[in-house]
């Protein structure tokens, strides 16, 4: 192969790495993680869809009565310690601004996220959906607001990756 | 013949046609006729004109296909699995890549549209992004996959010396660097972004001497550092003085590439880039609003540090003015008869405006000084269309003059009957100069037929 071929290999190879790093982080966490299940619900009950993907918001994602939870000082990671409840979903017990212990992820669960004025965000409030299931999962969201979960996984370092959304008895995976 | 001339190709096709009569008529013989056809590489026209129809007609396509392409996926998306989807969109990517290099590099039996896969490929890479993104349903700022498609886009572009990709390239990154100041950096002072993106654009422009992609760089570079002068200085006088730099900087720029650096098209690009910042920006400045607004904006924001500012301001006057001149009468040659007309006008029009900008004069003499910068731009424009007898810049010297005259009768409240005078007055002179123009066009013309008719010096 000539110095040429190698150039546009390296460059399609630049591409590729891209594409790659892309979903990385989340593959991992795929792999990786322990599975968990929040409560959640569309953020604007009038307007579910935005275009091919729901917006969520979850319980955790208030964490104003949180124990250790200030909304004070400059915005950054926050660390939020989760523990399964009665029925089924996981809720957060304390926040943390020190990122936890490597052995911490063995003795209980925690998540990463971005601090905001009255919570956090996780990176996953966003469920992209395929063309013509929109009017389906829309339905399905009104009818059973209060019965709305969504399967996660987080790894050891807290970060989180979506699976599934359960409405009512059904699963959603794509 | 050694001494290869650029010629545009129109200039091409008409002499082709007239080539054509003059061996009829017996002006020209056919050895002379067959030199000049060599020189201008005249039998090559066809074949060009077919090339550049076939590149559009393959960047359409490609276009059309990459529609279609993500559209089959996207519509299939339900019944593929994960790991299915991404070897798919991969698939498709490293396919249009490696057809497309094949048939350009490899093969070289269809090289246009060869290159029109590879585009394709870049295009497929940039919707890859956003439907990984989709797969694996994550969540991040819009403009952070237009960044990571630049990347890729630029590394093809450096790869295959591909100006389509370089395109792709400084537009993606212009829209990331758009969503990322809009989206809470308006604070922040001067990004890397304009310095960062001239200097990975610019070995690629002296490279393949691209201009369409110099002009788009060069407005990526204009713009961004607008912006970031703008936010930085948050006041109107900085965002003029970033103005005034902008367009000394491409004025510069573009008259040592046209003198001194053989890259004409660099040159006329930035000449005219710099020529348009001086003129837009001498323009709003010659408004009283806009004057008042940075008379005392110096007073109100800089209070006890006015004399510094006024000292910072008249070094970069005389700084900027020295460079341009140093720059400008540095050049061995002022045969070029547009530049050299156009140059001493336009030094005057940047020294007026810098002066203007400085706003210490108070708020009538810098509407005066913006005026007379504008003045002197439009003398510029009509001195060297004059000079170089061409129309384009003449008419657009007058058009300037109109406009700015309008403006100021329409800004000042005078009387309807002096207003109809001055109106008359102006139109009438720019008609009265337009005939003049077209008359001494057509002597100069005329002359120099006769001229070489008798075979003197053209």
């Amino acid at each position: 192969m000539t110095r040429k071929h190698w150039l546009f290999l390296l460059a399609v190879l630049v591409q590729t790495a891209i594409l790659a790093v892309v979903p990385a982080s989340r593959i991992h966490t795929l792999m990786t993680g322990r599975t968990i299940f929040l409560k959640t619900a569309p953020v604007d009950p009038y307007d579910i869809m935005a275009g091919y993907y729901v917006t969520l918001r979850y319980e955790i994602g208030n964490l104003s009565k949180v124990p250790g939870y200030s909304n004070e000082g400059v915005e950054g990671p926050v660390y939020i310690f989760l523990t399964e409840g009665s029925d089924g979903a996981w809720q957060a017990t304390r926040v943390d601004k020190k990122k936890p212990a490597a052995d911490a992820a063995s003795k209980g669960v925690f998540i990463q996220g971005t601090r905001t004025w009255n919570g956090a965000l996780y990176g996953i409030e966003r469920y992209y959906i395929p063309e013509g299931k929109g009017q389906e999962i829309e339905e399905a969201l009104r009818k059973h607001r209060n019965e709305t979960r969504v399967e996660v996984r987080v790894d050891s370092s807290g970060h989180a990756a979506l699976v599934s959304l359960h409405i009512g008895s059904k699963v959603y995976e794509y | 013949m050694g001494t290869e001339r650029k010629a545009t190709r129109r200039f091409r096709s008409a002499l082709q046609e007239e080539l054509r009569l003059w061996r009829a008529e017996g002006i020209v013989s056919d050895d002379q006729a067959k030199t000049l056809e060599r020189r201008y590489a005249l039998g090559e026209l066809a074949a060009e004109g077919t090339s550049l129809l076939m590149t559009v007609i393959y960047t359409i396509g490609a276009l059309l296909i990459a529609g279609g392409v993500i559209s089959f996926i996207a519509a299939h998306w339900t019944f593929i699995p994960k790991p299915a989807k991404v070897a798919l969109l991969l698939a498709a990517m490293i396919g249009a890549h490696g057809s497309g290099y094949w048939l350009w590099r490899v093969r070289g039996s269809k090289p246009k549209l060869g290159h029109a896969l590879v585009i394709l490929g870049t295009l497929i890479f940039g919707a890859n992004i956003g439907l990984m993104a989709q797969i694996f349903h994550i969540e991040s700022h819009y403009y952070n996959g237009f960044l990571a498609w630049s990347l890729g886009a630029a590394a093809v572009a450096y790869a295959l010396g591909s100006a389509p990709n370089a395109v792709i390239a400084i537009a993606t990154s212009f829209i990331w660097y758009c969503g990322w100041k809009s989206d809470y950096h308006f604070e922040h002072a001067l990004s890397l972004y304009p310095p960062l993106i001239a200097a990975c654009g610019l070995p690629f422009i002296y490279w393949r001497k691209a201009g369409f992609t110099y002009l788009l760089l060069a407005l990526a570079v204009s713009i961004s550092f607008l912006m970031d002068v703008g936010a930085a200085t948050d006041s109107f006088q900085g965002w003029m003085l970033g103005g005034a730099a902008l367009a000394l900087l491409l004025t510069a720029y573009g008259a040592w590439h046209r003198v001194v650096h053989p890259l004409p098209e660099i040159g006329v690009v930035s000449l005219w880039l710099g020529g348009i910042a001086l003129a837009t920006f001498a323009y709003l400045l010659s408004f009283g609003e806009m004057a008042h607004s940075l008379t005392r904006e110096i007073w109100r924001h800089y209070g006890d540090q006015a004399d510094l500012f006024l000292i910072v301001g008249a070094f970069c006057v005389v700084a900027m003015a020295g460079l341009s001149f140093a720059i400008l009468s540095a050049m061995e040659s002022w045969r070029d008869p547009v530049l050299r007309r156009y140059s001493l006008p336009l030094m005057a029009g940047m020294a007026l405006f810098l002066l203007a900008v400085s706003g210490w004069t108070g708020q009538m003499a810098t509407v005066f000084l913006a005026n007379l910068a504008c003045l002197a731009l439009g003398v510029g424009l009509i001195w060297s269309g004059v000079a170089a007898e061409r129309r384009s810049l003449f008419w657009l010297g007058a058009a300037f003059f109109a406009l700015l005259i309008l403006s100021r009768f329409l800004e000042y409240r005078t009387g309807l009957m002096l207003k109809a005078v001055a109106f008359l007055a102006c139109g009438a002179g720019v008609i009265y100069g337009g005939i003049k123009f077209e008359g001494y066009l057509r002597v100069r013309r005329a002359a120099r037929a006769l001229r070489s008719t008798e075979g003197g010096p053209a």
